[in-house]
């Protein structure tokens, strides 16, 4: 019994090998904030300003700037998403969002897996990060999936900086 | 014996179902992650909701967007597009969504078109449909190295009446 059982194994891994051959997953997407796109509202208006890989309000410019970071190839079922920002508001009027969401390749249809937020952490002006455990099956064959990034101040005097998203 | 057939089958069955799903030679690409053509910014002729990308209300110009492929994959032999389309017609004219597979020569500039799939492959009655085509045609040798590939998207409509929504593509 104990032979068949290490004979199995040896079978099992020997064949995981051929199958995974060429098979490279990404363990996590990662985003720098300039790479994402910006929506419409924020092109047209002209809200946002990118720096040093960075986005952020325009100094004369108050309102929602929406990002769009694809995520283009497969990856290791995630678990975990991660946001990188600076927030100098403790209140819930600046802030910066962001939303791990699926479309369905046949219907179109968005569900939202996860959100994470700047108002949810440290609100200092320094550079932080925020993070938000999530569970949902992941199937790239019936998905395409993305991060949605919106971020806004109700005051020129208020700062926030979108510096990158992560997904793992 | 039975029993250790039994082991590793299913054990092999799970590895490949694993293997399918997580490891899938794909570059997909949702609409709203595709970079949009100068023209179209500063017009203001599109509208990003939901992460599908449409015409502004009155708006009939092109709307041309760009979805570089920025992992490295093997040669694709698919391509597909996520779109709707409320005009059901032949000619191909009055409003469709259509992705082309092309690459920029990194050395000369040329530009190659080498595959498409567009809503007049499917059904135009206004619902989303996922359109999966094969794609012929690609050069022997899939190159990455030479040449920048893309989606390139476009966006049709003559009519205010009539809607043409992109959401998605990829190949594989």
């Amino acid at each position: 019994m104990g032979k068949s059982i290490r004979l199995a194994v040896a079978l099992v891994i020997l064949l995981a090998g051929f199958a995974g051959g060429d098979a490279r997953a990404n363990d996590q997407f990662n985003s720098v904030a300039a790479g994402c796109v910006p929506g419409d509202p924020a092109m047209h208006f002209n809200r946002y300003f990118i720096t040093a890989g960075t986005v952020k309000h325009r100094s004369d410019k108050v309102g929602l700037i929406t990002l769009y970071c694809n995520i283009p190839m497969a990856i290791t079922p995630p678990k975990t998403l991660e946001l990188v920002y600076s927030d100098d508001d403790p209140g819930a009027e600046t802030f910066v969002n962001a939303s791990y969401i699926k479309m369905h390749k046949s219907s179109g249809w968005i569900t939202t897996i996860a959100t994470t937020s700047s108002n949810n952490g440290i609100q200092d002006g320094a550079v932080h990060s925020v993070a938000t455990p999530f569970s949902d099956t992941y199937d790239l064959t019936q998905y395409l999936y993305y991060v949605r990034v919106d971020m806004d101040r109700s005051r020129f005097s208020n700062i926030a900086v979108f510096y990158g998203v992560t997904v793992h | 014996m039975s029993r250790l057939f039994f082991l590793v089958l299913t054990s092999v069955m799970y590895l490949a179902a694993f293997d399918n799903k997580v490891y899938a030679n794909e570059f997909a690409a949702v609409a709203a992650g595709c970079v949009p053509d100068s023209a179209n910014i500063q017009g203001n002729d599109y509208l990003v909701t939901a992460g599908s990308v449409k015409h502004q209300t009155g708006n009939l110009r092109d709307i041309h967007l760009s979805c570089p492929i920025s992992i490295v994959i093997t040669k694709p032999t698919r391509i597909y597009l996520v779109a709707s389309d409320n005009v059901g017609e032949v000619q191909h004219e009055k409003s469709f969504v259509d992705a082309t597979l092309s690459n920029r020569d990194n050395s000369d500039d040329g530009l190659g078109n080498f595959c498409s799939a567009n809503t007049g492959q499917a059904s135009q009655d206004g619902t989303v449909h996922l359109i999966d085509v094969a794609c012929p045609g690609l050069p022997a040798t899939w190159d990455q190295t030479s040449a920048a590939w893309f989606l390139n998207i476009t966006i049709h409509r003559s009519s205010g009446e009539f809607s043409a929504v992109f959401y998605g593509a990829g190949v594989y």
